[in-house]
């Protein structure tokens, strides 16, 4: 009889135990999720980062940006330049403003991750024109 | 022989469910702040490239500021020397003029971009070119030595 009730008593602690752990268990799990997507947000962030840099370097020593955009597998989309990239997108927009003794070109390379801004980079580059001395 | 039986006392299964969970716990939050502090870098150093990218946009529109001074003082000279010193009169602030180098400094925290800029002569349809332009980061200096 004692036998019996200590064996009940054992079994409705295992239960107990069991139904605290699966509660336990779902909110661990969120919280782990929330780690794996803020690790590949990172991760998205740091390639965007060295991907726009590089896009903004050969823009900018470029003398036809849009020889320059092709060759980097950008394509036109209306008045920007894109390319999908795994997990972002960075667009290309010009701006040709025409000075005195030149044009000063702006090339701005825009990383989106959906519809969140990761990092804008203006690649801007001063085109002397020839003047006659 | 008598047949041994192992048995779970009372509470056993409620202090394995402590330890594990405390262990979960700590494991979750671990990995939590873990990728919180790789997400505070990765926007840093986005922060601080976007600074720098734009500290060089603003030494190529100085450029061109500074191309408008020597346009005009090419049209309103006839000798070197007096295209210097029409250089050197309408430079713009911040700018100093050694010689036929043309020099600014554009500050960002412990860093800064030093521009020099070459003048070329009047026979060069060009103007100027650039002579140095980098960005120069200046290190604290270390206040501890090994004794």
């Amino acid at each position: 009889m004692k036998n019996r009730s200590r064996a009940n008593a054992l079994l409705i602690e295992l239960l107990i135990v069991i139904i605290f752990f699966m509660f336990v268990s779902v909110t661990l799990v969120e919280v782990f999720s929330a780690s794996r997507t803020k690790s590949i947000s990172s991760q998205y962030i740091s390639r965007a980062i060295l991907d726009a840099q590089n896009v903004a370097e050969v823009l900018y020593g470029a003398e036809q940006t849009e020889d320059a955009l092709q060759e980097l597998g950008f394509s036109p989309d209306g008045e920007e330049w894109t390319l999908n990239r795994d997990g972002y997108v960075l667009s290309v927009s010009e701006l040709a403003e025409e000075q005195a003794g030149g044009v000063l070109r702006t090339l701005t390379v825009t990383a989106k991750e959906k519809d969140r801004v990761l990092l804008t980079l203006p690649s801007v580059r001063y085109l002397q024109k020839e003047v006659a001395p | 022989m008598k047949n041994r039986k192992i048995a779970m006392g009372p509470g056993a299964a409620s202090l394995i469910l402590i330890v594990v969970t405390l262990s979960l716990c700590v494991l979750t939050m671990l990995t939590l702040i873990s990728a919180r502090n790789d997400e505070n870098l990765s926007l840093r150093s986005t922060r601080m490239i976007e600074q720098v990218y734009t500290l060089f946009a603003r030494s190529e529109q100085e450029m061109a500021r500074l191309d408008e001074v020597l346009i005009q003082a090419r049209k309103d000279s006839d000798s070197w020397e007096s295209y210097l010193e029409a250089v050197e009169k309408n430079l713009p602030d911040g700018m100093t003029l050694a010689e036929d180098r043309i020099s600014w400094n554009d500050p960002l925290d412990n860093r800064y971009l030093e521009c020099v800029i070459r003048l070329l002569p009047f026979e060069d349809e060009k103007r100027m070119t650039w002579e140095i332009h980098r960005l120069i980061v200046e290190e604290p200096e270390d206040d501890w030595e090994w004794s």
